[in-house]
């Protein structure tokens, strides 16, 4: 395997991730995506749907877990390409970038983790204190949404920035992230609402942000990949083709 | 999307070009082109081609929660009709006349700019667009603070929560819209103006365009189905 | 500044003020008396103007196809859905 084939491979984390992450989520395992129960379900309702699709959750977390694995390098890939804009200069917006894969992996671990933590002694658990364990876990999902936004504006911006003859992605790309970075907002009022479309199991809470989330995973893992194969000078001064050293703009 | 790509990759000559070929840009644009690409990619895209990729998603956004929000009514019709009887569809009017001048004005200060009729009133229309949102959020805030005033917030019911979810994401572009005016004022004041500068200032134009149309299918949404 | 305002979108823009006041007196004070025929004139104008808005604000009109042709489909779809959801709710 050449280095090359390895970087190709890093791009298509994202599109792993984000199979994985939905099957893990989706019926026949844990469920979640649609919701079967909602904020107004009783505790009862709530114990019930766990003893009866114990062995379906745990293994939704399985599979969820190891998807999440694939999370870091699609964030790394783009980090690490994005890097060349910042040639020269100190690479801010690409440490702000690593900060924030670290922050958006350990949700996603945690939201799994959170599933399986739900799922390990449900039976025997007390369906009042399940059914708000299951509420922390739609909190892990879909809660986390202004982190994400930073790290896509801190992407977006790098590519507006991009001066190069041969751009590292598209310029268009840029407002791809800009448009997520917007867009997944809705979600984050999901803790003031208990019914309604902002409700966890609502349309803003959770279908639309999570579709704006897997179409930005999903095309910056095509661009990674179209990338990483453009980029055919696999040369040690593959860098200084088109950026030189040193701040590039006298401006 | 690689339609997208190709387009602004192909108008090259209009980037390098000078202020008055840019100037040029709807007119010249339109008829000229004999050659391969044909009627579908021919004619003059108002700003950068990335702008409307963030343009069109964020309206599929707004589609998307103005059918949420017809279909959640037809499941609360008389909660929707007696939540809504309780707006002042005055406050909306209002400010959709304020968008229409200040969408105006826009228009007035990229005109002048661009076809060079008269640049140094250019930043003055956008000025007045810029008051004319601030007018839109002053009257927002009373209409506010009347509703909760009220004890009607968004927990309220179906109809509040999405009141004020539609208008609350609004009014964030409307502010990230004044920020984009600023902007436009700023560039037209400049003493010397270049093509990637116009084309800085369409794309500008079109998302504070895009604040105008929201709010025009907005306003009736909420204040005028019954 | 005649000749700024020697445009289309002025005439548009004329258009939409009245348009404005229009659907303002059909919604607001019932000028029609049935509310179903009502509602759906005032949301099929809503999707007009923003349409108008594209085309003559936005300069839409001078734009490649596939771009009007996008934007045109989110105005028929947004129209459809609304108005149909409403009829059918």
């Amino acid at each position: 395997m050449s280095l090359k084939k390895a970087h190709v491979w890093a791009g298509w984390t994202g599109a792993i991730f984000t199979a994985g992450f939905l099957i893990a989520c989706i019926p026949p395992l844990a469920w979640t995506i649609p919701p079967k129960l909602s904020p107004t379900s009783s505790p009862a309702e709530v114990h019930r749907f766990y003893v009866d699709h114990l062995t379906q959750i745990r293994a939704g977390a399985w599979l969820g877990m190891v998807a999440s694995a694939f999370y870091y390098p699609w964030g790394a890939a783009i980090a690490a390409m994005t890097r060349r804009i910042e040639n020269g200069r100190p690479p801010i917006l690409t440490y702000t970038q690593l900060g924030a894969v670290g922050v958006a992996v350990f949700n996603s671990v945690l939201y799994f983790f959170w599933m399986a933590y739900c799922a390990f002694r449900a039976e025997t658990m007390d369906p009042e204190m399940l059914r708000s364990l299951n509420d922390f876990q739609y909190i892990l999902l879909e809660f986390e949404v202004f982190p994400l936004s930073l790290w896509a504006i801190a992407i977006g911006l790098l590519i507006l920035l991009d001066k190069s003859p041969k751009p590292v992605f598209p310029r268009w790309t840029a407002w791809v992230n800009f448009w997520f970075a917007g867009l997944v907002m809705t979600g984050q009022f999901m803790i003031f609402f208990k019914t309604g479309p902002v409700a966890w199991n609502g349309v803003l809470a959770l279908y639309w942000p999570a579709s704006v989330f897997f179409t930005w995973i999903c095309i910056m893992s095509y661009m990674v990949i179209k990338g990483v194969n453009s980029e055919d000078g696999v040369t040690q001064d593959a860098d200084q083709q088109n950026y030189s050293i040193g701040p590039a703009d006298p401006a | 999307m690689s339609q997208t790509t190709e387009t602004s990759a192909s108008d090259g000559p209009e980037v390098s070009g000078s202020v008055a070929a840019a100037a040029r840009g709807p007119i010249a644009a339109e008829p000229t082109d004999g050659e391969g690409s044909g009627r579908w990619s021919v004619g003059h895209i108002p700003g950068e081609a990335g702008i409307w990729i963030f343009i069109l998603g964020d309206m599929t956004l707004y589609a998307a929660l103005f059918g949420s929000f017809i279909y959640d009514r037809s499941a609360h019709v008389e909660q929707f009709n007696t939540s809504s009887a309780t707006l002042h569809t005055a406050f909306g009017m209002v400010n959709t006349l304020l968008l229409l001048v200040s969408s105006i004005s826009v228009v007035y200060g990229i005109r002048s700019v661009r076809e060079g009729l008269n640049p140094k009133r250019a930043p003055l229309f956008f000025k007045l667009a810029f008051l004319c949102a601030l007018g839109f959020v002053v009257n927002k805030f009373f209409e506010y603070s009347d509703l909760l005033h009220n004890q009607l917030d968004p927990t309220e019911n179906t109809f509040y929560t999405y009141y004020y979810i539609l208008t609350g994401i609004h009014l964030t572009h409307l502010l990230a819209g004044m920020a984009v005016l600023v902007f436009l004022w700023k560039v037209a004041a400049k003493p010397k103006i270049a093509a990637p500068d116009i084309r800085a200032m369409e794309s500008g134009a079109s998302f504070w365009h895009v604040v105008d149309l929201l709010w025009i299918v907005l306003f009736p949404l909420l204040y005028l189905v019954s | 500044m005649f000749a700024t305002a020697k445009t289309a979108a002025t005439p548009v823009f004329a258009i939409l003020v009245i348009a404005t006041l229009i659907s303002y007196s059909v919604g607001a004070e019932h000028g029609v008396d049935n509310n179903r025929v009502a509602t759906v004139l005032v949301l099929t104008i809503a999707f007009a103007k923003a349409y108008m808005v594209g085309l003559y604000f936005q300069e839409l009109r001078h734009a490649p196809l596939w771009l009007r042709t996008l934007f045109r489909g989110w105005c028929l779809v947004g129209w459809t859905a609304v108005v149909g959801i409403y009829l059918l709710g």
